[in-house]
């Protein structure tokens, strides 16, 4: 059930009040914005994105059926918009080995694959983990990718991710058991292609 | 190996106790599933941690949704996009070769240049002798008088 609250700025904005539709994206940008910065990535675009997702949801409020949440559905027309931006720019992928210049890749990574129980070390780490974690993610499906980042990530349960991305339960758990293996098999991967470089760079000295 | 197809049911947090131990007993000897734990650990805990700095845009959104303009934009975006515009052009091209082909069936008849000799000495003079034409002989006979008068 909606939110009584949410179902009357609904049915004000249907009747033309723009402070009841303000309202209606102040509750839910936060939400839509970590959804959109998830799965994009952190975009110059993101701003954008938020924008177009509620411009959507404002053209189809009237196909909204009120006996169903707001959340689930404003986040599904957040995720497949951002599922279609991803596939849109296939081509432009980060660049793991570029965006870590600045690191020792080799140890980043497997630190990443290690578990450890120092929370200092772990901290220092982080910023790099980050730069992996997106740069593994950019490499995946866009739809495994969405799958992953909102039970992963967002720590939403089967059902709630399979509403969202308008699929069956069944089909969000392949999804992100996909994904999950996926990203082991990239990161082995990049791994194998820094242990290669290093090997090729030790021969010639 | 069988145990292994458990990993993502552990990861959910899906077993049962029983099946937890046994799980954990496979991890510390299966390599693959170590490492796919730890990397997924310190990945999504490293995403969870960013933060993400939300703008209030909550009445720019509002406005543009009810502004005229938004709407506008997005039917001219819509158009453009590769589909619709590729109906869009293949309709005018479709349209164009109509045009095109139309008048080159229509011959230019004798009936016709009559006709338009007419409209043209209608709107010359006013008081254009009118002449009866029954056959195409006559018609002949006047294109003629038309042409060598000119």
């Amino acid at each position: 059930m909606v939110d009584s609250a949410d179902s009357a700025l609904i049915e004000s904005t249907l009747k033309g009040d723009e402070w009841a539709f303000a309202e209606l994206v102040r509750r839910y940008q936060t939400a839509v914005w970590g959804t959109v910065y998830r799965i994009l990535g952190n975009s110059s675009e993101n701003e954008d994105a938020v924008q177009e997702v509620f411009l959507r949801a404002f053209s189809a409020l009237n196909k909204f059926d009120l006996n169903y949440p707001f959340g689930p559905w404003i986040l599904r027309i957040a995720a497949n918009y951002c599922i279609d931006q991803l596939r849109r720019k296939k081509g432009r992928k980060t660049k793991l080995f570029s965006e870590l210049g600045e690191y020792d890749q080799k140890k980043l990574l497997k630190d990443l694959s290690r578990e450890s129980d120092q929370g200092s070390a772990r901290m220092d780490g982080m910023e790099g983990y980050s730069r992996v974690a997106h740069a593994l993610l950019d490499g995946l499906n866009p739809k495994y990718r969405a799958a992953f980042v909102l039970r992963e990530v967002e720590e939403k349960a089967y059902d709630e991710v399979a509403k969202i991305l308008g699929t069956s339960e069944v089909a969000a758990r392949v999804r992100v058991s996909r994904a999950r293996t996926e990203l082991q098999k990239r990161f082995r991967a990049y791994l194998s292609g820094i242990e290669k470089k290093e090997r090729r760079k030790n021969a010639h000295l | 190996m069988r145990t292994c197809k458990v990993f993502d049911r552990y990861r959910d947090g899906e077993l049962d106790a029983a099946e937890r131990k046994e799980f954990e007993r496979h991890l510390a000897s299966c390599r693959e599933c170590r490492e796919k734990a730890a990397l997924l650990n310190n990945m999504v805990g490293a995403l969870r941690r960013e933060e993400v700095r939300p703008l209030d845009l909550a009445e720019r959104i509002a406005r543009r949704a009810f502004s005229t303009n938004a709407s506008w934009d997005a039917l001219v975006a819509s158009y453009l996009r590769p589909g619709p515009a590729f109906a869009f052009l293949t309709l005018l091209l479709v349209l164009f070769s109509f045009l095109w082909v139309l008048p080159q069936n229509r011959s230019i008849d004798a009936y016709t240049e009559y006709q338009q000799l007419m409209d043209e000495a209608e709107a010359i003079s006013l008081d254009a002798s009118i002449t009866e034409i029954n056959n195409d002989s006559e018609l002949i006979l006047w294109l003629e008088r038309e042409v060598h008068s000119r």
